[in-house]
């Protein structure tokens, strides 16, 4: 839980009166009059007030109000339906009423028709006379240019018409010729006229094409066991070249401790424990051949590692 | 940090005396009238009324008993009371009587026993925690204010001073006398110890 993420308050909440209390406790042990320094914490209590609907819109007698039951009032009695009899005969139609209305005349229209003093303020009339407020269209011209940055022209300017408006020496016409290599400067470069949303283009398939290709090769069929063999052998290394014989390497025999001189005059005078181990090396030839044929038909085994090593116990 | 005070002229001191709202005044302008003899009492309500509930918060955090805080805090302002004159104004008032408050709350914990513990009397206080009719045992405040019973005096000092008075670093060092880089080493490893308790308190 981090608390300095969310800040936990004091727990402790003392009584409402108890700071004022203790304020005049104070005061009265430093021996100055107390006084009531307002410390009292006002409970604030939200009181529910239900207001009374205010009245919008009165129409056809019934008023609009702000809260509507969305229950159907029951208590209300039915109205009593008008019998048929009772029903008016003739209607009146609305061209009645126009006739109606078209026949009164303004003058008999009730009602003041003073006006309100004080709300209206008359307008000053701006046709003929410039009011002091007021810009005449040369100042807001000159505003607008200034403005803008434009070159203020007066309104008089325009219209008057000069015969030479431009005022400048004429000059004979030059033929400007152009070297070719100022024409080839102005051809554009062909790498420029490719629109570089083409080669956007052309980024982007190269892309998808090495995408798809790097996909196609991942979801291809597994190698099999086989496959796989052949590809490791062609892709492994050359095997390390393994020296079926070992050299025999020259030892100094001084240089060995006590122990290792006595292993290794045995190893070199060939004895072993063993009494029933042939040694093949002493063997006739013609035991040999035959202790050969026997091991091929797995009738006994050549042991020829030296017996100086203990069997390893699997 | 020296504060520059706000010096009242001769002629000012001299004027006949009119209403002061002291609400209205800064700490400067407050701590000025500390050292006028007809306005010193109104200045040292205006300290009560501004550093009352400071003080007493404070306190609370500290002893946990209502009854411990409210002596201590009564204590606090007549000392302050008497010590009104002597403020130079070279802290902040706040921080000064804070300074106070703790002193008093570490010479009231040896009235009630000279050779106390600080540090294996906390837990005490916990128990302590129960006979509050105005805390909720079962709130994560509740459970604040025990996780804090907890902790090493000094350790919690720097706590509640950093947490709940939002003191600077600074301010709590002069207060302390302690180095801020152990303060805040301090305030640190009370963080954690906290909020590993309210984790197991869950």
């Amino acid at each position: 839980m981090d608390i300095e993420a969310k800040k936990i308050k004091s727990p402790y909440k003392p009584s409402s009166d108890y700071f004022s209390d203790l304020a005049i406790k104070i005061q009265q042990k430093a021996g100055i009059e107390p006084i009531d320094l307002g410390l009292k914490q006002e409970k604030v209590v939200f009181k529910p007030t239900v207001k009374e609907p205010i009245q919008l819109t009165v129409e056809f007698g019934f008023p609009l109000t702000t809260q509507r039951s969305s229950e159907p009032d029951i208590s209300m009695p039915e109205a009593p339906l008008p019998a048929i009899s009772n029903l008016p005969t003739e209607i009146e139609t609305p061209e009645e009423k126009l006739e109606v209305i078209e026949s009164k005349s303004i003058d008999q229209v009730p009602g003041n028709l003073d006006p309100v003093p004080g709300t209206i303020d008359q307008v000053p009339s701006t046709l003929d006379q410039v009011h002091e407020l007021e810009f005449s269209d040369e100042d807001l011209d000159r505003l607008h240019a200034e403005m803008t940055g434009e070159s203020f022209v007066p309104a008089q300017a325009a219209f008057e018409k000069d015969s030479n408006p431009v005022k400048i020496q004429q000059t004979p016409a030059v033929k400007v010729e152009k070297s070719t290599a100022e024409i080839s400067d102005e051809r554009i470069p062909l790498w420029a006229m490719i629109p570089w949303s083409s080669l956007l283009g052309v980024v982007a398939s190269l892309f998808a094409v090495a995408a798809a290709w790097f996909i196609w090769n991942q979801i291809q069929k597994p190698l099999t066991v086989e496959q796989r063999v052949a590809r490791a052998v062609q892709s492994a290394p050359a095997a390390v070249a393994v020296n079926a014989s070992p050299e025999k390497k020259e030892i100094d025999i001084e240089a060995l401790p006590a122990s290792h001189q006595v292993i290794y005059d045995m190893i070199q005078e060939g004895t072993s424990t063993n009494e029933n181990e042939m040694n093949f090396n002493q063997m006739p030839e013609q035991s040999r051949i035959s202790s050969v044929e026997l091991e091929r038909n797995g009738l006994t085994v050549l042991d020829l590692e030296d017996q100086i090593f203990d069997e390893i116990e699997l | 940090m020296s504060i520059p005070k706000e010096k009242i002229s001769d002629q000012e001191m001299r004027k006949p005396e009119v209403s002061i709202n002291f609400q209205r005044l800064d700490e400067n302008q407050l701590v000025a009238y500390f050292q006028k003899a007809s306005h010193v009492e109104d200045a040292f309500r205006e300290v009560i009324r501004r550093f009352q509930e400071k003080v007493y918060f404070y306190v609370r955090n500290m002893l946990v008993s209502h009854d411990d805080a409210n002596d201590v805090t009564q204590n606090t302002f007549i000392k302050i009371w008497q010590n009104l004159s002597t403020f130079r104004g070279e802290s902040k008032l706040s921080t000064w009587i804070l300074r106070i408050a703790s002193n008093e709350a570490i010479s009231h914990l040896r009235k009630r026993k000279p050779n106390i513990d600080f540090d294996e009397a906390q837990p005490e206080f916990a128990d302590q925690l129960g006979q509050d009719d105005y805390l909720s045992a079962q709130g994560v405040e509740a459970k604040l204010a025990k996780a804090m019973c907890y902790l090493p005096y000094k350790q919690k000092l720097v706590f509640v001073l950093r947490y709940f008075e939002d003191l600077s670093y600074e301010e709590i060092a002069e207060l302390t006398q302690t180095s801020v880089g152990a303060l805040k080493s301090s305030y640190h490893h009370a963080v954690k110890k906290i909020e590993i308790y309210l984790d197991v308190l869950r």
